[in-house]
């Protein structure tokens, strides 16, 4: 049977004698949220608020210093916290999701934990000490859960650790570098992370993670066409294009249209800046204007005929 | 384009809706369905949208250097042509995907449009009401997805802009109000809107969409402090409102259920929400999540989720509050929400 969505249910109208009360039950039956939906959200929604508001809380309260606190019962404190978090995350009884998010708050509790330690006995470590520290501490519960909250904060954590690694030891390195590391690091974290099968709903995960990527990679070439150009520009482009051969090549291969959108118009940008920096006369923005107009045409025009014939296939 | 199987199967699923035969003029609809534009992915029209900026910025650099833009009436009729034929381009019936184009058009002619009106010696007032009526016009003469939505954002910008422009910024408040109703009626009456007026019918899904963002920008714009002299003793008058039609909509929720729930959870929900009650932006993005998920858009429901982080962040940081309280308000918050979900839970296993 097929599932009327709610633009068949649009233009089936249009075209048809149906009554107000019709279309009405047509949509509560096949497209609007149900009980068990509304469930499900009310559950989720009270969850992700109760745990985010706490544990900000707790990150607040820490970060706050308060000085009639001694320092024993502030460790001692975030270290309980983090035991139990840990040991809810552990308890059997508890459906997985609701364990992987307790778990998410003690890779959180982790950083507070680390960040009172610095404040209290003044270590003199670099901001950047304390990313790497709380990113290796937490590696292996991330690598256990599978679970694509939990990954995205690791990502993120790993990123934060470069960013402030270039930005207070390495800070010599080139803009470009450091976009470089950051493209090769968070391509390797997708190539592993698609590898053990990491699955979220509408894929948000691996495209969040993706995107990531190209973005790097764009705004990385960018500023190398604009600023000076060096062989590590070279390196750069040939790694961009190899992934772009890649990612296009999974995205037809998993049936993702996200590829055939993000890739074209990462490359569009890029060419588009390669044009300013050729000139930037009255002449080039026509141009510029043109093929901006005529690529964009083409992509989306490809992109119909491959819904087309994925629709057509099904 | 759907094949004849397809097609078939679809109307078999719908026909039982009615127990005397439901009249379907199915040349009309495999023809719609060979040129449907809507169920085109959203990867596709950011593409669109984007392209369409970004070649109407790139243009009005061409236009700029070689000093086309010295002529005010030249801009202004070269903006109303391109309007008028990007609007044009959206009632062909051709299986065109020219969106980029149409959209690039239809940026640019505004654009020219609103830059050579500036130079002409009128009031800003009569300005900004001929944009508006330009894009009221292309609003009801247009039949495209992105030119639709882009034309009820011009409005909704060209109404705020009447507002702060003429130092009425209490104003903004009924605006607010009039919005989130407008939106509650699009949201729950669309069996009503669409069926009645069937030619508008392709109308509504932008539309919706556009009011989405509307209301959300317009949240935005209030929370920017200093920016703009909103006075602050009505701004609880819009969060009243909608913590009202919050537990209205929970009211709606709960009726969905068959088996007798909670009588009380309206009311409880309002008095949650009732300490937001100087932050209608909170209440406002709630609104919108609670609206979206209840017909199941995806778009809305994303835009007030985002929006509900966002303005929930700006909320505690804006509390004037010492860290410490701030710390033990958001402990205390998320316990209560705990405590809920452990309530809910339970009674679901035992």
């Amino acid at each position: 049977m097929k599932i009327p969505k709610r633009t068949d249910i649009h233009i089936v109208n249009r075209h048809s004698d149906l009554l107000v009360q019709e279309v009405r039950a047509l949509l509560k039956t096949y497209v609007y949220n149900g009980p068990t939906q509304w469930q499900r959200f009310s559950k989720w929604a009270m969850l992700t608020l109760g745990l985010g508001f706490f544990v900000s809380g707790i990150v607040f309260f820490f970060a706050y210093n308060w000085e009639a606190l001694h320092k024993f019962v502030k460790l001692g404190l975030l270290q309980g916290l983090l035991i139990i978090a840990v040991g809810l995350a552990l308890y059997p009884r508890f459906s997985r999701a609701l364990r992987n998010w307790f778990l998410t708050v003690a890779t959180v509790l982790v950083g507070a934990l680390l960040g009172v330690y610095g404040q209290i006995y003044q270590t003199g470590a670099d901001a950047y000490d304390l990313f790497f520290a709380w990113t290796l501490l937490v590696s292996l519960w991330v690598w256990f859960s599978r679970f694509p909250a939990l990954w995205l904060v690791y990502v993120a954590l790993v990123n934060t650790t470069i960013i402030l690694y270039c930005e207070q030891v390495a800070s010599d390195l080139s803009f470009l570098i450091v976009c470089f590391t950051l493209f090769s690091i968070n391509f390797l974290a997708f190539v592993l992370m698609e590898a053990i099968r990491i699955k979220s709903r509408y894929n948000w995960f691996s495209n969040i993670l993706a995107l990531s990527v190209l973005i790097y990679g764009s705004v990385g070439i960018i500023s190398g066409i604009f600023g000076t150009k060096d062989w590590w520009l070279v390196v750069f482009v040939f790694a961009l294009l190899a992934v772009y051969g890649l990612g296009l090549a999974y995205g037809y291969k998993t049936d993702r249209l996200f590829y055939f959108w993000a890739i074209p118009f990462s490359v569009i940008s890029i060419v588009t800046a390669m044009m300013i920096n050729i000139s930037d006369s009255e002449w080039m923005f026509l141009l510029v204007s043109i093929f901006i107009i005529s690529s964009v045409t083409f992509t989306v025009r490809n992109l119909i005929k491959l819904q087309k014939n994925r629709t057509d296939e099904n | 384009m759907k094949t004849k199987k397809t097609l078939s199967e679809l109307l078999e699923t719908i026909r039982p809706f009615r127990d005397t035969a439901i009249h379907i003029k199915e040349t009309d609809l495999r023809a719609e369905y060979k040129v449907v534009k809507d169920n085109r992915s959203i990867g596709i029209k950011i593409l669109s949208m984007f392209g369409g900026l970004m070649a109407s910025i790139a243009f009005i650099g061409f236009l700029y250097v070689t000093g086309l833009f010295d002529s005010s009436i030249g801009m202004i009729l070269i903006g109303c042509m391109l309007i008028t034929a990007a609007v044009a381009l959206t009632r062909m019936h051709v299986q065109l995907t020219l969106d980029t184009l149409n959209m690039a058009l239809f940026i640019l002619g505004f654009i020219l449009l609103g830059g050579g009106l500036v130079d002409v010696a009128i009031s800003t007032n009569l300005q900004t009401v001929i944009l508006i009526i330009a894009g009221a016009l292309s609003l009801s003469a247009s039949r495209h997805y992105l030119v639709v939505f882009v034309s009820v954002l011009i409005i909704h910008g060209g109404i705020l802009m009447l507002i702060i422009s003429n130092n009425l910024e209490a104003l903004v408040y009924l605006y607010l109000i009039f919005l989130a109703l407008l939106m509650v009626v699009f949201y729950l009456k669309e069996a009503e809107i669409i069926v009645r007026w069937k030619a508008l019918s392709r109308l509504y899904s932008p539309i919706r969409t556009a009011l989405v963002f509307s209301f959300i920008s317009t949240l935005l714009l209030l929370s920017m402090n200093g920016l703009f002299l909103f006075p602050k003793t009505y701004k609880w008058i819009p969060a009243a409102v909608f913590i009202v039609v919050i537990a209205y909509l929970s009211r709606l929720v709960l009726r969905l259920f068959p088996q007798k729930q909670q009588r009380h959870i309206p009311i409880l929900l309002a008095l949650v929400l009732f300490p937001t009650l100087f932050a209608p932006a909170i209440s406002g993005a709630l609104l919108v999540v609670l609206l979206a998920y209840l017909v199941n858009h995806r778009t809305g429901f994303v835009v007030g989720i985002t929006a509900f982080c966002y303005f929930m962040i700006r909320f505690y940081y804006d509390l004037d509050y010492t860290l410490l309280m701030k710390s033990l308000l958001l402990m205390g918050s998320g316990l209560l929400f705990l405590i809920v979900y452990g309530f809910i839970f339970n009674r679901k296993s035992s």
